[in-house]
């Protein structure tokens, strides 16, 4: 038997795969869109949400660890109440009690105003524990990238911590916000120390929007501070902000990039109790960026770029926040198009492995390892959030492929095996993918500069909120995995 | 000491900073000797970005007061070396100005 059937025979015994993988997980209520947020629960099933605006909820799913589809109750649809939207940006699960929760957008009644909405759910039951609803109430309200995290609060409890972004017309503009719920009810909590839910607002001149992204709760530190990474719209800088939690102690340290202006932001990890890692991708130079950077004033340790060759500045290029396994290696993936004839001309998602002193790891015998769908010279492919299993064994890269369309979540094993240079994955998905190491590139030491302490930052207690918001979850239907094997 | 330390390295790899020489000499610190082959770069602070804004005719709306031109600083590495063959090596910080564009939507409306 072919051993592209004996997989395909497998997969319809419902057995899954023990080993890496790549899935299209599929509903007919969730959309086929952009998996936006993966987090990966104790037993190491990845739990995820999605842009859903073709059906106006927010969605969440759960992809066991073997790439079968989860309990039914944990494949959800919720239909935010008000206007007709929904859409799913983030996920996070609490260590502590494996809560899940889900952070995503919304339009109020009228349906002329964007809000931002949070859920939390327990494993296994329909309808979610609580919902609340934030938002200004003049301005379109935010999440983007990996808005949410969950970690201890102040007080030795549990919080929510999330980064949106919310729209000033007065400065013609969008500013950051970073706030705090509390992990039990969803209650709105005093993050700066202030009253009324106050929150971080971080914002730019007239007419410069601030994103924020990649919100992380340090953990090094006995005094908690809460740290987001962000990206401004004008004027090319990159960078972090954040406070110490419960006070009006403030932080903020921007990055240039050697030439150009325009670039993306990836994210944030904390490397230690003195540094983080920070990555981003420059438009000008067509090369994605890893810093190591020291939280109290921003000074660059050390830097590294990735060029991809022939890459193209397409604008589409997407990088995750930085992943770290116990031994302080740290994973980081990306994409973007380039016109190397290998398969085809490809938008393809890439990833590299640093040690902590930023040595790029050659895994089972090569640096960089690439998946793509063919044709693929056509749409872009995205790339948006990354975990890593607590065995360190597998990562867990997710986001969107093209020809067709379809969300992907990939497991990939951190020894670098897997890749295949002479065919295509096999199983049951709908597109031809790819994992190869065979495409070029070069690793060097990064040209970014350390710029200032940019732009404004200070407490605010505007980003209100609303509890009850989201209608009851009911179970997504026709729920199914798709699933091609690695070699 | 500052949080701008850059350094050129033993290959003549510029910009390069302390984690990059603990990297090869894990026991150095920022204030000790440079090992062998490093050396360190001055002016190292980028100039301030210059901003141009509108100007607003009479009886024109001066609502909208976003810079339309950005001035920033591409940075490249300068070598001189004296006549007793010391070289010292600094930044020049060269302006290169943008036009700012309007920004792209907020995000994937999806």
């Amino acid at each position: 038997m072919p051993l592209g059937v004996f997989k395909v025979a497998l997969l319809g015994s419902g057995a899954g795969s023990e080993s890496g993988w790549v899935v299209e997980p599929t509903t007919s209520t969730h959309g086929d869109g952009w998996i936006y947020g993966v987090a990966l629960d104790s037993e190491n099933n990845v739990w995820f949400t999605q842009l859903a605006s073709s059906v106006n909820q927010l969605p969440i799913g759960q992809v066991m660890a073997d790439g079968t589809a989860g309990a039914a109750n944990n494949w959800k649809s919720m239909d935010p109440k008000g206007g007709n939207y929904g859409s799913g940006r983030g996920v996070a699960i609490d260590s502590t009690n494996g809560k899940i929760y889900l952070a995503g957008d919304g339009i109020n009644d009228a349906g002329s105003q964007y809000e931002t909405l949070f859920v939390g759910m327990t494993d296994g039951t329909l309808v979610q524990d609580w919902d609340v609803m934030r938002a200004y109430s003049s301005g379109h309200t935010f999440f983007y990238q990996t808005p949410i995290v969950v970690g201890s609060n102040h007080l030795g409890g549990r919080s929510l911590f999330s980064s949106a972004y919310i729209y000033d017309s007065s400065q013609s503009h969008y500013f950051a916000v970073t706030g705090q719920n509390a992990a039990s009810d969803g209650a709105k909590e005093n993050m700066t120390g202030g009253s009324s839910g106050s929150v971080i607002r971080f914002y730019g001149a007239y007419g410069q929007t601030i994103y924020p992204v990649s919100t992380i709760r340090a953990t090094t530190s006995s005094n908690p501070w809460v740290y987001a990474a962000f990206v401004t719209s004008t004027q090319g800088r990159t960078g972090f902000y954040g406070c110490q939690v419960n006070t009006t102690t403030y932080n903020r340290r921007a990055y240039t990039f050697n030439s150009g202006t325009t670039g993306s932001i990836g994210g944030i990890a904390e490397c230690d109790a003195t540094y983080l890692y920070l990555t981003c991708y420059d438009y000008t130079g067509n090369t994605m960026h890893l810093l190591k950077v020291a939280k109290s004033d921003g000074a660059i340790s050390w830097q590294r770029k990735v060029a991809v060759t022939s890459m193209s500045a397409s604008g589409n290029q997407y990088v995750t926040p930085p992943v770290l396994d116990s031994s302080g290696n740290i994973y980081v993936a990306w994409t973007g198009f380039d016109s190397q004839s290998i398969v085809d001309t490809a938008y393809r998602v890439h990833w590299m492995s640093w040690d902590s002193s930023g040595n790029v790891r050659t895994l089972d015998g090569t640096t960089m390892k690439s998946f793509f769908c063919v044709p693929g010279h056509g749409s872009p492919a995205y790339v948006s959030a990354m975990d890593i299993s607590s065995d360190d064994n597998f990562i867990y890269p997710c986001g969107q492929t093209n020809s067709p369309a379809d969300p992907f979540i990939g497991k990939f094993p951190t020894d670098g095996t897997g890749t295949d240079n002479s065919s295509a994955l096999s199983g049951n998905t709908d597109g031809t993918y790819y994992y190869r190491n065979d495409i070029a590139h070069t690793e060097s030491a990064g040209n970014m500069s350390y710029d200032s302490e940019y732009a404004n930052i200070s407490n605010w207690a505007d980003w209100n909120q609303v509890d009850d918001d989201v209608n009851d979850a009911t179970q997504a239907s026709s729920v199914a995995v798709r699933l091609d094997a690695l070699a | 000491m500052s949080n701008y330390e850059t350094y050129v390295g033993p290959d003549g790899t510029f910009p390069l900073h302390p984690g990059d020489i603990q990297r090869e000499h894990p026991d150095w610190e920022i204030g000790d000797p440079l090992p062998d082959g490093w050396h360190e770069v001055s002016n190292t602070v980028p100039p301030e970005d210059i901003l141009i804004y509108p100007e607003f005719g009479e009886g024109e709306s001066e609502l909208n007061t976003a810079p339309i031109q950005h001035t920033t600083h591409d940075k490249e590495l300068s070598t001189v070396t004296d006549g007793n063959g010391v070289t010292t090596y600094t930044i020049v910080w060269n302006p290169v100005t943008y036009d700012i564009v309007e920004e792209s939507p907020p995000h994937e409306i999806g």
